[in-house]
């Protein structure tokens, strides 16, 4: 049982460190952010399998941690110095087409690497690489030679016309209110639309809409 | 500016309760020794017994940020001394006690 009540409160706990600390995907981690998340989990971990162990040494440390990253990702945004001294800084790998072999040695980033992170974003020949840079996330950022990107609306001249992306304004039969003001449409446009598909809110498993106002509903199994 | 605020208050409220911790252990650690050893120098069982139940009082709160095992330890000695009233085993609280507190101060060798 106590192990139990121990697990979920420091499940609540991590979540909650873990929200404070931001948004990033785990590849997106900066150095200090990557220790804390390791360190956090394998501290939280003590309490549990320990019952003996007092909680607030998993607790404390915890606390103390998310804290501290916190002060140093807002010292980081307030001073470049700092910022690169805790998280380094983007290095260019591959200049007009030529790969920097010393900066390559320097990161410790071998050629097998490079083309591993080549392949991983659709490249296969090193050749049509103009500049690559490593992030301080260890991730490598490419831009192709003009010969070999992706065709442009701006490469063909074309004109049209920029286009939102739908958002979602029903999620699982509930009305996601701050979805709607986002596009200006209003809950009485919303009810026009519903009765002319005679549906109600919670019979939608989703529904999008774009600046256009053109909708896109997906009623719930079950639903005629 | 609101968060900074909240982080910099709860690292300070940290550092308080860890500060306050220590100095509670201290009186505690100074009272529990304090009245083992005039147990001691007065031959008074009752004293000891006291303690003893002192000890039992206490022990929850120590368990808070002390582990289970340690204290365990120290009610078996405080324990052992009500039961028999033995100098030795007094004197084995006494320094099972006093080896708590020093491995709880923020010292250099116990950081390490």
């Amino acid at each position: 049982m106590i192990v139990l009540l121990r697990a979920v409160i420091l499940y609540i706990l991590i979540v909650f460190s873990l929200r404070i600390m931001g948004k990033r995907q785990l590849g997106q981690l900066q150095p200090s952010e990557l220790v804390i998340t390791i360190l956090v989990s394998n501290i939280a971990s003590i309490p549990i399998e320990n019952p003996e162990t007092p909680m607030l040494t998993g607790v404390i440390p915890i606390v103390t941690l998310v804290s501290f990253d916190l002060i140093v990702s807002m010292l980081s945004l307030r001073f470049k110095k700092f910022r690169t001294l805790i998280s380094g800084e983007p290095m260019v790998i591959i200049k007009d087409g030529k790969i920097d072999q010393k900066a390559l040695k320097t990161l410790r980033f071998s050629i097998d690497d490079l083309t591993e992170s080549l392949r991983g974003s659709g490249i296969f020949d090193i050749n049509e690489v103009a500049f690559a840079i490593i992030e301080n996330t260890g991730a490598v950022s490419f831009l192709q030679k003009f010969n070999y990107q992706t065709t442009t609306a701006e490469m063909l001249d074309l004109k049209g016309k920029q286009a939102n992306p739908p958002i979602v304004i029903i999620s699982d039969g509930e009305l996601i209110k701050s979805a709607l003001s986002l596009y200006n449409l209003s809950e009485k446009w919303l009810s026009s639309v519903l009765k002319s598909e005679k549906l109600k809110i919670d019979e939608i498993f989703i529904m999008t809409a774009d600046s256009d106002r053109k909708v896109n509903i997906i009623k719930k199994e079950g639903v005629s | 500016m609101k968060r900074v605020i909240l982080i910099v208050s709860v690292l300070f409220l940290l550092v308080v309760i860890s500060v306050s911790s220590v100095f509670y252990l201290k009186n505690y650690k100074n009272y529990l020794i304090n009245s083992l050893e005039t147990a001691v120098l007065n031959g008074s069982e009752e004293l000891v017994y006291e303690v003893y139940e002192s000890w039992e009082d206490k022990k929850d709160i120590l368990g808070i940020f002390i582990k289970e095992e340690r204290i365990m330890k120290i009610s078996d000695a405080i324990f052992d001394s009500a039961i028999y009233f033995d100098t030795k085993r007094i004197k084995k609280a006494v320094y099972l006690i006093e080896e708590l507190y020093q491995s709880e101060l923020p010292t250099l060798s116990n950081v390490l």
